[in-house]
C-alpha cells in the first residue's frame, strides 16, 4: 500500500470526461496530453474518482461503494484497496 | 490521414487550446510518404498555419483531416493530403484545430513543423510525378547515408571500447 489509508485524496491535475460512453480520465496539467496513454475508468472507478475530490479515508470509500453499489462490505474494501493501489502506483493520488 | 474517433475531439480540442501538446495515432494513407498509418503524432495550436504546415481541420461535416496547407488565401487555406492532387477548403480560422509539429518513428521524434522533412514536404506538394520520384530517391538516399554513418559510429565506438580494454 502506497498511500496513507487513513487519508486519501485524488491528485487535482487530472479531469474525469465522459466521451461516448467511457469515462476518461484526462491529464490537464501535464503539457503533454498522450491519447495513447489515456485512462479508462469503470463505472465504480469513476464514482471513487468523484468522491476522491475530498479527502477520505478506506473505510469511508468502501461503505460508500457498498452503499452504491449495494455489494458486500468486504467485497467493497478489498475493490477498493485494489484500485487505490493501481492509481497510487501511477501517481494519481496526492 | 484519419484521426481518433470524433468522440474524442472535444477532449483534444480543449488540451490544445489549454497549450497543451496533444499526442495521438494517426491511421491512413493519404500522407505518405511523410506519415504513415500507425505513425505517433503530436499536435499543438496554432493561431495560422504557413503554406507546408500538416494542421488538423474539421470540415463543413465534421469530418476531420490531417493534411498539409496548399495555399492560403485571404482569411482561408485549403489543405491537401501528401499522396493525393485535390486540394479541400477554404477552410477559417475556426476550423483549424492545431498543426503537428512532430512524428515519432522507430524511436525518433522527427520535427515536421520546420527543417527539412517540412521543407521536403512544401517540395513535395509542387511537384510533378517526376519531380515527387526525384524527392523519394533523394529521401533514400538520405536514410541509406544516416544508416551508414550509425554503422561507421557504432563501429567506430566499439573499437575504442576494446581498445579501452585492452589498456590496464
Amino acid at each position: 500500500m502506497s498511500f496513507d489509508p487513513a487519508a486519501i485524496r485524488r491528485q487535482d491535475d487530472f479531469v474525469l470526461q465522459n466521451v461516448a460512453g467511457e469515462h476518461l480520465l484526462v491529464p490537464i496539467g501535464a503539457q503533454v496530453m498522450d491519447l495513447n496513454g489515456i485512462i479508462i475508468l469503470n463505472e465504480t472507478g469513476a464514482y471513487l474518482w468523484e468522491v476522491l475530490a475530498q479527502e477520505r479515508s478506506l473505510d469511508e470509500l468502501a461503505a460508500a461503494v457498498a452503499d452504491e453499489f449495494d455489494v458486500e462490505p468486504d467485497a467493497a474494501r478489498a475493490d477498493v484497496q485494489a484500485f487505490l493501489d493501481e492509481i497510487a502506483q501511477i501517481g494519481l493520488l496526492v | 490521414m484519419i484521426l481518433p474517433s470524433r468522440e474524442l475531439m472535444p477532449v483534444i480540442c480543449a488540451a490544445l487550446e489549454r497549450g497543451q501538446q496533444v499526442r495521438l495515432t494517426a491511421t491512413g494513407s493519404s500522407m505518405q510518404p511523410f506519415l504513415f498509418d500507425g505513425d505517433v503524432i503530436a499536435l499543438e495550436a496554432c493561431p495560422w498555419p504557413k503554406v507546408g504546415d500538416i494542421v488538423l481541420v474539421r470540415g463543413a461535416t465534421g469530418r476531420l483531416v490531417l493534411h498539409r496547407v496548399a495555399r492560403r488565401v485571404d482569411d482561408a487555406f485549403y489543405v491537401v493530403g501528401d499522396a493525393q492532387r485535390e486540394q479541400e477548403g477554404p477552410f477559417g480560422r475556426r476550423a483549424l484545430l492545431g498543426r503537428a509539429v512532430l512524428v515519432f518513428r522507430e524511436e525518433r521524434a522527427i520535427r515536421l513543423d520546420r527543417g527539412v522533412p517540412w521543407l521536403a514536404g512544401r517540395i513535395w506538394m509542387r511537384s510533378g510525378s517526376r519531380g515527387r520520384v526525384a524527392l523519394l530517391w533523394a529521401a533514400r538516399v538520405r536514410a541509406l547515408g544516416r544508416r551508414l554513418v550509425r554503422r561507421i559510429s557504432l563501429k567506430n565506438a566499439k573499437g575504442a571500447t576494446s581498445e579501452g580494454d585492452r589498456c590496464p
